[in-house]
C-alpha cells in the first residue's frame, strides 16, 4: 500500500497531506504524534479513499498565521474537504485528532457525513485519566503491543517534538474543553466513538460525556487495545470503523451473507 | 468460616462400568430423572435448614457425571425456594457460551434471589470442548476475553459494542442489571498455580478443587496470593474457597464404608467415562499451556482413583467421619490452607441419598456449631467492592 504525498494550498497557507486507496472519501485526523501511518490505514483503504492530512506544525511543518485553536484547526480541515475533496465525506479522529474532528461537525456540519470517534482527547474533566509522570512512562502506557508499531520514516526526536510541543499550540493544554462539550449537541452526523479496553490515558469519564451529548453515538470496545488502537488492534479497529463507513448506522446489523453478495 | 452445599446430580444409577464418553443415553430413564431432580432438589433447599451459607451446582454435558447442562436453570428454583443461602454457580462454563447470554442469565439469578448469587467462571474440563465443538486450544483466551466481556455488561452504563478476538457485539445493554454492585462476586478455578494467578488477576475468588494433598493446595493459594499483591490487592480468607468430598456419619467406619461405595462409583463410573475423550484433548491440543500444567491434572486425576478413603483422610483432602472427626478436619484445613469457605459435596456417585440427609442434620447438630467462627469472613461482595 502506498500512501502518496501531497500539498494542498487553501487560503492561509500550505497543508501537507497523504491519500491512499480508492473509494468513497474519508478524512482522517491524527492525534498528538502526527500521523503514524498505520495497518489500519492500509486495511481501510483497501474500501476507501483515505485523505490524510498533517495539522500544521506537526512532522516538521510548519505552523499557519492564524490557525492557533482548535475551531481554528477546524475551519482550516473544512476548507480542505472543500478544496481537496470537493464533496462532504466521512471524518476519522484519533485522540487528539477526535477533538479536532469534534469541532469539524459541531462548526461545519455540512462537510461531516459519519463521524468516528477513537479515543478523543479533550473530554478529561477534573484531568481524569492517567498522567503519565514521562515521556518515557507516557509511551509505555499508550500502547499493549509496542513490537507492533509499524515502521515510521519519521525520527523519534520530531515525534515527541510533536507530542510535547505541538498540541499546546491549539488546545492551550486544556484537558476538558468546555466550549466543545456546550455544543456536542449540534453534531449531526452519526457517531462512532471508539475506547480500547486497556485504555488509560483517555478516561471512560470521556465516553460518559459524549454518550450523553452527542445525539445518535454509539460506543463500541475494542478488546486488548490501549491508547493507539490502531497499533494494538488494527484488524479489530478496520472491520469495525469500516463496516461503519461502509453501512452506517445499519453496523448495528449483522449482514450474515449479505455482506458477501 | 462459611459453607457451601455443593451437588453434582449425577445419574447415580449405571450398572454397566464400561462406558465410553459420550455416554449413549438408552438406558436414561426420563421419569426416573424426574423423581431424582426432585430428590435433589428437595436436598439442595434443605441445606439452608442445615445450616449451609450457600448452596451450588456446575455444568457439564453428554454424561452421567452431572445433570445439569444449564445448572442456572437449577439456580432459580434455588432462589425460590431459600431465603438467605448464597446462590453458588459453579459455574457456567464460560468459554463454550454466549457470553451475553451469561451476563444476563446471571444477572437474572441475582435479582430473583435478591442479590444472592456468587457465580463461577468456569473453563470447563477438556472433554466439554468436544461437546461444544469448541477448540481447546482457545479455552484461555475466551475465558479471558469473556470474562472482560461480562463484566463490562454488568456495569457499563450505556450501551456498547465490542469487537473483541472471539465475540463481537454491536450493540449490549442487558437487562435486568445486577442487584450486587458493581457486580456479583465471581470466582474462578484454580487447578493449578496458573489459572490460580488468572484468578487474581481477574480479582476473583479463588476455587480449588480435589487437590490431592494440602501442600499442593497451598502451592495454588500461595501463587494466587503472591499474583493478587502484584496486582495491588489484598486476598482474605473470604476470597479462598476449596471443595472437599464430604461424608459424615455417626462413627467414623460407617462413614468411611459410605463414602468408599460412592466414591468407588464416581471414580469407575462418572469419571472413568470421560477419561478417553479427556485423553484426545489433552494429548493433540494446548488445552493446557505447559506439560506442567498438564502433568498437575493427570496427577490429580491419578491420585483421586487410587487412593483409599483412609489415605485421603490422612492427607486431608477429603471430610469423613464421625462429626467430631469432621471438625478436626476442618479446622486442619482452615489452619494449614487459611481459607474462609469450604465447598462440600456431599452425594459422591451413587451414595445413598438418605445418608447424604442423615450427614447434612449431622452437619447442623453438631459440626456448623463448633467451626462457625473458625475464620470471620466479610461477604464476598463486600471483600471485591472496591473493584
Amino acid at each position: 500500500m502506498s500512501f502518496e504525498r501531497h500539498t494542498a494550498n487553501l487560503s492561509k497557507g500550505e497543508v501537507t497531506y497523504f491519500t491512499a486507496g480508492e473509494g468513497a472519501p474519508v478524512v482522517y485526523l491524527h492525534g498528538r504524534g502526527g500521523l503514524l501511518k498505520s495497518k489500519a490505514h492500509e486495511i481501510l483503504a483497501e474500501k476507501f479513499k483515505l485523505y490524510l492530512p498533517v495539522a500544521p506544525g506537526f512532522d516538521g511543518t510548519e505552523f499557519l498565521d492564524g490557525i492557533d485553536s482548535m475551531p481554528a484547526l477546524a475551519a482550516l480541515t473544512a476548507e480542505f474537504i472543500d478544496t481537496i475533496v470537493e464533496e462532504p465525506c466521512d471524518v476519522v479522529g484519533h485522540s487528539l485528532g477526535g477533538w479536532h474532528a469534534c469541532w469539524v461537525a459541531v462548526n461545519h456540519p455540512d462537510k461531516v457525513e459519519l463521524l468516528v470517534l477513537a479515543a478523543p482527547a479533550g473530554f478529561r474533566p477534573n484531568g481524569a485519566g492517567a498522567n503519565p509522570s514521562s515521556y518515557e512512562e507516557l509511551l509505555k502506557i499508550m500502547t499493549v503491543y509496542p513490537e507492533k508499531q509499524p515502521d515510521d520514516d519519521r525520527s523519534a526526536e520530531m515525534i515527541r517534538h510533536n507530542r510535547e510541543k505541538v498540541p499546546h499550540h491549539y488546545h492551550k493544554g486544556m484537558p476538558l474543553d468546555e466550549d466543545l462539550v456546550a455544543r456536542l449537541g449540534d453534531i449531526q452526523s452519526s457517531t462512532l466513538l471508539v475506547h480500547g479496553t486497556e485504555e488509560t490515558l483517555i478516561p471512560l469519564e470521556t465516553c460518559r460525556i459524549l454518550k450523553e451529548k452527542v445525539p445518535r453515538i454509539y460506543l463500541n470496545y475494542i478488546y486488548d487495545a490501549s491508547h493507539n488502537i490502531e497499533v494494538d488492534q488494527p484488524e479489530r479497529f478496520a472491520a469495525l470503523v469500516g463496516d461503519f463507513l461502509a453501512r452506517g448506522e445499519a453496523f448495528l446489523v449483522n449482514p450474515g451473507d449479505e455482506a458477501a453478495a | 468460616m462459611r459453607f457451601i452445599f455443593f451437588h453434582l446430580m449425577p445419574w447415580d444409577r449405571f450398572d454397566d462400568r464400561e462406558l465410553e464418553w459420550p455416554v449413549k443415553n438408552t438406558s436414561f430413564d426420563p421419569n426416573e430423572a424426574t423423581e431424582l431432580y426432585k430428590t435433589y432438589i428437595d436436598t439442595m433447599a434443605y441445606a439452608e435448614e442445615c445450616g449451609w451459607d450457600g448452596i451450588g451446582c456446575n455444568e457439564h454435558h453428554f454424561s452421567p457425571y452431572g445433570m445439569m447442562n444449564n445448572c442456572n436453570l437449577i439456580g432459580s428454583m434455588l432462589a425460590q425456594r431459600t431465603e438467605k443461602a448464597k446462590i453458588c454457580m459453579f459455574g457456567n462454563l464460560v468459554p463454550l457460551l454466549n457470553p451475553i447470554r451469561v451476563a444476563e442469565e446471571y444477572t437474572m439469578l441475582d435479582v430473583l434471589s435478591g442479590g444472592r448469587l456468587m457465580c463461577g467462571f468456569i473453563r470447563g474440563i477438556p472433554h466439554e470442548y468436544i461437546a461444544y465443538n469448541l477448540p481447546p486450544s482457545d479455552s484461555r483466551s475466551r475465558l479471558a476475553e469473556a470474562t472482560q466481556l461480562i463484566k463490562k455488561a454488568w456495569t457499563e452504563p450505556d450501551p456498547f459494542g465490542w469487537e473483541g478476538e472471539h465475540y463481537q457485539f454491536r450493540s449490549v445493554s442487558i437487562w435486568p442489571r445486577p442487584v450486587q454492585q458493581p457486580h456479583p462476586p465471581i470466582l474462578m478455578s484454580g487447578g493449578n498455580p496458573e489459572s490460580a494467578r488468572n484468578a487474581a488477576r481477574n480479582r476473583a475468588m479463588l476455587g480449588i478443587n480435589f487437590i490431592p494433598t494440602l501442600e499442593k493446595g497451598r502451592e495454588i493459594i500461595d501463587a494466587y496470593i503472591d499474583e493478587a499483591r502484584a496486582c495491588g490487592w489484598e486476598p482474605g480468607p473470604e476470597h479462598l474457597l476449596i471443595t472437599f468430598h464430604t461424608c459424615i456419619a455417626e462413627t467414623d467406619e460407617a462413614a468411611i464404608q459410605t463414602l468408599q461405595g460412592g466414591v468407588d462409583y464416581f471414580n469407575s463410573v462418572l469419571m472413568n467415562v470421560q477419561r478417553n475423550a479427556q485423553q484426545i484433548v489433552l494429548q493433540k491440543t494446548k488445552f493446557y499451556r505447559s506439560e506442567q500444567n498438564r502433568d498437575f491434572f493427570m496427577e490429580r486425576l491419578k491420585k483421586a482413583k487410587s487412593r483409599t478413603i483412609e489415605e485421603a483422610v490422612h492427607d486431608g483432602t477429603v471430610l469423613c467421619g464421625k462429626p467430631e472427626t469432621v471438625v478436626k478436619q476442618i479446622k486442619r484445613a482452615q489452619k494449614e490452607l487459611g481459607v474462609g469457605w469450604i465447598n462440600t459435596n456431599m452425594k459422591i456417585g451413587n451414595l445413598p441419598n438418605d445418608a447424604v440427609t442423615k450427614g447434612m442434620e449431622l452437619f447442623r447438630e453438631y459440626v456448623a456449631p463448633e467451626v462457625r467462627d473458625l475464620s470471620k469472613s466479610p461477604e464476598p461482595a463486600l471483600a471485591l467492592a472496591g473493584e
